[in-house]
């Protein structure tokens, strides 16, 4: 695996610096305003340019056809899958790492910082980015890179607005406390969801005609 | 030991299907495939590999079943695609460092010297290379861990008649190990009449024929005759014939003839020509 993670790792040397530079910017933002400070996409959107890393470098690799010739070379599917899946998880755990730093200054220079808030935005942001990982993977690997990817982007928008609804109806219905409660426990099966999606990853890879 | 055998090997696609192919490949050989464009050579290639999944038959390389533990078998393997697949903004210096952990016998003096050799520049980038030059680097790689088994698509398309020859020598000298093996599939049919023990003619999916390439050449030849006196021979002996202002020319089983007949030699180009074309 150390010859994949080091292959990636120079495809997003020279490929996605500029992502990340966005992301670091983007997530920096809210320091300026408690207008800014108050808006959930300086959070959202750099965690999930971190889980959509491997998202990306699929992607780079349909194009370059590595994904065929890796295919020749000494690697089996199950490893580069389970590579994809760490790429992923790091690169998201760096992203939720530095947007809470980001967030715990903010909070700081607008005098309302607490623990409790930082945790919180940990859990469900790690977990949420988790959960997009678990999406995209399977599907890439069921449908091909090529087919997968409008998949996928269909597929969020449909739950991305189904969530939405669920979390509205929610907060109308539950009070404030019963409501964040009913929030945190629907993250809770995120580990058994991603451990699902990488196994029927694996599954759905080692099924894949590849170059055909 | 056969570095690779193939039984029965079949694979259908909605356009395309690659039917019942049998071919063995004795270690210490070069086989080649020959094959018109979309005769399934590519197709047959990723089989072997398991890159496409076949749907009937079975493969084994170097001893072992492809379904099993391909991986590690493929640790002794070196292989060229049609397609390079070097990411774009990767130079060679990079591709040996990733190539290093990749093989557990990466050689990284030998991966120097080839790269001298073949005159691959080591710091540009990969998208910057001719097609020539990205075979030349897919053909390195092949070869810096010192597999028993080489598999080359196409790779001497694009290459300069010098670099061609200079590969047709290493390839030569790669299998006086009796341990090693490789096939070779090219369009350029006169490299591998220079090159190969065996000669495997694939068209439409179909394998025509396996044949060592001294037997064939001795085998087959060629007959200028009249449109009569073809006639006149046995239809057994004629497998294919091309007809021109003067006469016919016709690819004829030297052994289904009397030995009287002025039968000429054919070479592997014309042979697969005669062979494949539909007016019989």
């Amino acid at each position: 695996m150390g010859a994949l993670l080091l292959k990636d790792w120079y495809l997003i040397r020279k490929k996605y610096t500029w992502i990340f530079l966005l992301a670091l910017t983007v997530s920096a933002i809210p320091l300026l305003s408690e207008t800014l400070a108050r808006n959930g996409f300086f959070l959202v959107y750099p965690c999930c340019v971190g889980f959509n890393l491997s998202f990306y470098l699929m992607q780079a690799d349909r194009g370059s056809r590595w994904d065929v010739y890796a295919c020749a070379l000494p690697y089996s599917r199950a490893m580069q899958i389970s590579e994809k899946y760490l790429i992923g998880l790091i690169a998201g755990a760096v992203s939720v790492a530095w947007v809470l730093v980001m967030q715990g200054w903010t909070l700081h220079r607008f005098g309302g910082f607490q623990w409790e808030a930082i945790g919180a935005m940990a859990y469900f942001l790690f977990f949420g980015g988790c959960l997009l990982l678990s999406l995209y993977m399977p599907l890439m690997c069921l449908f091909g890179v090529s087919t997968g990817q409008y998949v996928f982007g269909f597929l969020l928008v449909v739950l991305l607005v189904l969530f939405l609804l669920l979390s509205l109806l929610l907060s109308f219905a539950l009070p404030y406390e019963m409501f964040s409660e009913t929030m945190f426990k629907l993250f809770l099966p995120t580990p058994a969801v991603l451990g699902l999606s990488w196994y029927l990853s694996i599954r759905f890879y080692g099924r894949l005609d590849l170059g055909a | 030991m056969n570095a690779l055998e193939i039984r029965n090997l079949t694979k259908n696609f909605p356009d395309f299907c690659l039917e019942d192919v049998n071919l063995t490949l004795p270690g210490g050989c070069i086989l080649g495939l020959v094959g018109e464009n979309g005769a399934g050579k590519s197709t047959l290639i990723k089989l072997i590999l398991d890159i496409i999944h076949r749907d009937k038959g079975t493969v084994t390389i170097l001893g072992k079943d492809n379904r099993e533990k391909l991986h590690l078998t493929k640790q002794d393997i070196g292989v060229v695609l049609d397609e390079v697949g070097i990411p774009d903004c990767f130079n060679a210096r990079q591709v040996g460092k990733v190539m290093a952990l990749t093989y557990h016998r990466w050689d990284g003096g030998y991966y120097q010297a080839l790269l001298e050799a073949f005159d691959i520049p080591q710091s540009a980038p990969f998208k910057t290379f001719s097609r020539g030059t990205k075979m030349r680097l897919g053909i390195v790689i092949a070869l810096a861990h010192r597999p028993k088994l080489l598999i080359l698509d196409e790779a001497t398309s694009g290459l300069d008649p010098l670099v061609r020859d200079r590969l047709l020598d290493l390839l030569r000298e790669f299998t006086q190990d009796e341990e090693h093996a490789a096939l070779v599939s090219s369009h350029i049919v006169s490299d591998l009449e220079k090159l190969c023990d065996y000669i495997a003619f694939l068209h439409r999916g179909k394998l025509l024929l396996v044949e060592e390439k001294d037997r064939l050449l001795e085998q087959y030849g060629l007959l200028h005759c009249t449109q009569e006196d073809l006639l006149a021979l046995p239809q057994e002996a004629v497998l294919g014939k091309r007809v021109n202002p003067y006469g016919v020319q016709a690819l004829v089983n030297r052994e289904a003839l009397s030995g009287l007949l002025d039968v000429k030699p054919v070479g592997i180009e014309e042979l697969f020509i005669l062979l494949t074309k539909e007016e019989r």
